[in-house]
């Protein structure tokens, strides 16, 4: 599989997709397979892995994260569209996606579409937001379930920048965006805009770095679904923010995750490389722990107390105790460019997609290597 | 061809005749996880110098810097640093408090394994065992993952406490105090403690040991006097509590005369938060919350053989020129001298806020951002057959080192904002309570 990167699991069916960034294909691929199937004879999975693929689509070359709960949803950054199609299937193996019966898609409108979120679920429609790696758009679309074969509407578009009044200029984007407890959670970065770029060129404002520091820095945003839903008029009120570089020393940040409590966030930072665990209402850092390098997503099972990071520079994966941030082990190397962890929670598994060597590793718990899935790439394809 | 070997031969001995000859290593102390400050011997030769070991939690290694002679303790090649091979998550080490001068080994904790290392510093005297050779791996019980450690020589043994933050409680080991070798006929030993027991210290006398706990918000008091009966059984474990009334996971013990004669004050505080307390240990006092405008990362608590800090400041106000002070370093990259005040038969801090080092600045780390995990400092041995350059050295001060786990540059263009920015190596140091901090190996342009 050429570049492994975003993977999701629902029950036993585990997705796992392509992300091409350089364009260097026509399609990449989306293979599901049965985790059950995943235990025997696990050394061998590298030859055998053909007979345990339930299916194989063909997708748009560089898709962003998927979401897999009553259905897949993933958008594609190769045409800006959205995919939406109830199972992992069409009528013909290597078919391309959009010609899937039951898939549904829609222009989006915004470059770069990456991470999505279901905010709203009913019995006959459903609210996905979607958001964009290259600007602060959210775009929310209904997905009407009523009609034999699914639909997708946009009903509105909305601009983070536009909430945030005068206090954060700057141009945003979002890296991730994750509903808990009827809240919505945005994390978003934000760069000098193009008008302080201006005057910094023309010297109309100082080169100081503190300058540009108030000008850059991650943000956590958070916001009750109902008022984003309802709403006519987002303000700056109707957002709690957390300013993540000036109460938490945190400049840029990768992904974060929030407990099912809405209680306690953990913020995988880019800059300083570290995961943060802090408690929402008090604001308060609860601990820190040092990343490797290259740490490029996380993945969080609650109930298992466990995150597993891959280190896309480092080629290692670490897992840590959610409660604690205690290292509980780091993989040697098994391979190029890990870049997204999953965690098989019925199986105590953890897939890591080795972006760069083109397979996915299967680990056990204690990360243990136990085999891999597809043929991995010839070690000179790639350099890492 | 000939003259095409002559070309590089003069190439390279050009190259070498002008390399400084005490060069910094660049980029080989990233992400420094813990640093401690010790005399060694690191290539054997009978001298006492001092080292900063660095642990950095990934890197499978450790790596020395050779504090007296200002270079990297080299491998045996001559020209990369000495990797002391480690596990996969080492990540905190401990000096042995001893009375011993020059004591012949530290350790080293690996959280994931977890493990225990102990490396020599000095040469054992049959020399089979030399300075930071590859120790041995010993593992600890599987099931509770050690986050913090302290060690101190007791009568027959080196004794290491272990926090197990998940656990609520601390584990007790007995170690060879030649070998650093777990006795094998000395039961370890777990007392329960609190709810989140996380960072220890070691009183310099041995007496007793302080554990912060991050939930219970009080800082646990050990009495290591009766370690040996705990060793046979942890209820006999004389222990008490001392409220501070908020979480610390850092805390600096030094016994200082503060004009109430000798006695033990702690500074405690959780990193990222704006409030810290001082502690009178040995008279149970606990100074009023000292607030700051920023979160704190990381102090520096001299002890009592300190140098003065705030030269220019002590112009204006006389009370500053003197060794009653301690250092804090926040998020925002800023160093501010403190002078440990009495007012009101109570303790308090007045900061030097007309010397407030911008560690970030141009003149010092020259760094966007900076995240320290610890300073660590006192004097630092000479070596009378080398010739120190050294700033400090030449005024017989003490040095500060500042252990950096995270560091990034501006961002190389201005007009690109999408220019990420560029991870950076920053380990640097400072005289003793002076303004202003040198980087390692950084050339400023």
């Amino acid at each position: 599989m050429h570049f492994p990167f975003a993977m999701a699991i629902n029950g036993q069916t585990l997705l796992l997709s392509s992300q091409d960034s350089d364009g260097k294909y026509d399609y990449g691929r989306l293979v599901a397979f049965d985790t059950k199937e995943i235990k025997q004879d696990i050394k061998n999975l590298s030859q055998k892995w053909e007979q345990l693929v339930k299916s194989n689509v063909l997708i748009p070359p560089d898709i962003g994260l998927i979401s897999f709960e009553d259905y897949i949803i993933f958008a594609s950054r190769a045409d800006n569209r959205l995919y939406l199609t109830p199972k992992p299937l069409c009528n013909e193996p290597f078919e391309v996606i959009s010609k899937c019966p039951d898939t549904a898609t829609l222009d989006l409108g915004h470059n770069d579409p990456y991470a999505l979120a279901v905010l709203e679920k009913k019995t006959e429609r459903d609210i996905i937001l979607a958001s964009y790696l290259s600007s602060g758009h959210l775009d929310l679309i209904e997905y009407n379930k009523k009609p034999k074969k699914p639909a997708l509407k946009a009903l509105k578009s909305l601009n983070i920048q536009d909430w945030l009044g005068e206090k954060y200029k700057g141009d945003f984007f979002t890296k991730k965006v994750s509903v808990a407890q009827a809240n919505l959670y945005i994390l978003v970065e934000r760069k000098p805009s193009k008008e302080f770029i201006d005057d910094l060129t023309k010297r109309k404002v100082s080169f100081k770095l503190a300058t540009l520091r108030k000008n850059t820095g991650a943000l956590l945003l958070k916001i009750k679904v109902d008022d984003l839903l309802n709403k006519n008029k987002i303000t700056d009120a109707d957002i709690k923010i957390f300013n993540l570089q000036e109460d938490f020393g945190i400049s840029l940040a990768q992904d974060f995750y929030i407990d099912k409590n809405d209680e306690i966030a953990v913020i995988l930072a880019r800059s300083p490389e570290s995961l943060i665990k802090i408690k929402l209402d008090s604001e308060k850092i609860l601990d820190t722990q040092l990343l490797c390098r290259g740490a490029s997503l996380m993945a969080v099972s609650q109930d298992l107390d466990r995150i597993v990071v891959p280190c896309f520079s480092d080629n290692r994966v670490i897992s840590l105790t959610l409660s604690s941030l205690a290292i509980v082990a780091a993989s040697d190397f098994h391979g190029r460019g890990p870049a997204f962890a999953l965690i098989d929670e019925d199986h105590k598994k953890v897939f890591v997609s080795f972006n760069i060597e083109g397979k996915v590793g299967v680990f056990d718990f204690d990360l243990k290597y136990l085999g891999e899935l597809f043929e991995p790439a010839p070690r000179n394809r790639v350099g890492s | 061809m000939l003259s095409f070997c002559k070309l590089l031969i003069l190439i390279i001995f050009i190259s070498l005749s002008c390399a400084d000859d005490r060069p910094f290593l660049q980029n080989s102390i990233k992400r420094a996880s813990d640093a401690i400050l010790l005399p060694c011997d690191p290539y054997g030769l009978s001298v006492a110098h001092s080292c900063i070991i660095f642990a950095s939690t990934y890197a499978r290694k450790l790596v020395v810097f050779d504090a007296t002679s200002n270079e990297m303790v080299l491998a045996p090649n001559g020209y990369f640093p000495l990797p002391i091979k480690v596990g996969p998550a080492t990540h905190r080490l401990a000096k042995i408090t001893s009375k011993q001068e020059n004591f012949p080994y530290f350790l080293a904790l690996d959280q994931a394994l977890p493990a225990l290392y102990a490396i020599q510093a000095f040469p054992d005297k049959t020399k089979k065992r030399l300075s930071f050779f590859t120790p041995q791996e010993q593992k600890l019980d599987k099931n509770i993952r050690p986050f913090h450690m302290a060690a101190w020589q007791g009568d027959d043994h080196v004794y290491v406490l272990l926090s197990f933050r998940d656990d609520k409680s601390i584990g007790i080991l007995a170690l060879d105090p030649q070998t650093g070798i777990i006795d094998p006929k000395v039961q370890p030993q777990k007392i329960d403690l609190g709810e989140k027991p996380s960072h220890i210290v070691i009183d310099e006398d041995r007496k007793f040991a302080l554990i912060s706990d991050e939930e219970k918000h009080v800082l646990h008091k050990l009495d290591l006097s009766t370690i040996k009966n705990i060793l046979i059984n942890p209820a006999h474990a004389q222990k008490s509590e001392i409220n501070i009334g908020m979480p610390a996971d850092k805390i600096y013990l030094q016994k200082r005369d503060f004009g109430e004669g000798l006695k033990s004050y702690a500074v405690a505080f959780k990193a990222g938060d704006k409030e810290l307390k001082l502690i009178n240990i040995t008279d149970d006092k606990i100074s009023l919350p000292i607030k700051l405008d920023a979160p704190l990362q990381v102090a520096y608590f001299p002890d009592e053989k300190s140098a003065s800090c705030c030269e220019k400041k002590a112009q204006s106000d006389p009370s500053f020129n003197n060794r009653h002070w301690i250092a804090l370093a926040d998020i925002k990259g800023r160093l501010t001298y403190y002078l440990i005040k009495k007012a009101n038969n109570n303790l308090t801090l007045e900061a030097n806020s007309d010397e407030v080092v911008n560690l970030l600045d141009e003149k010092n780390f020259a760094l966007g951002q900076l995240l320290l995990t610890s300073i660590i400092g006192g004097q630092v041995l000479v070596d009378p057959a080398l010739k120190n350059s050294d700033n400090c050295a030449k005024k017989n001060m003490r040095k500060m080192f500042f252990v950096a786990n995270f560091a990034t540059a501006r961002v190389r263009s201005w007009t690109n904002a999408d220019a990420a920015p560029v991870e950076e190596e920053a380990q640097g140091y400072s005289c003793e309570g002076e303004v202003g901090v040198t980087r390692f190996g950084h050339t400023r342009e």
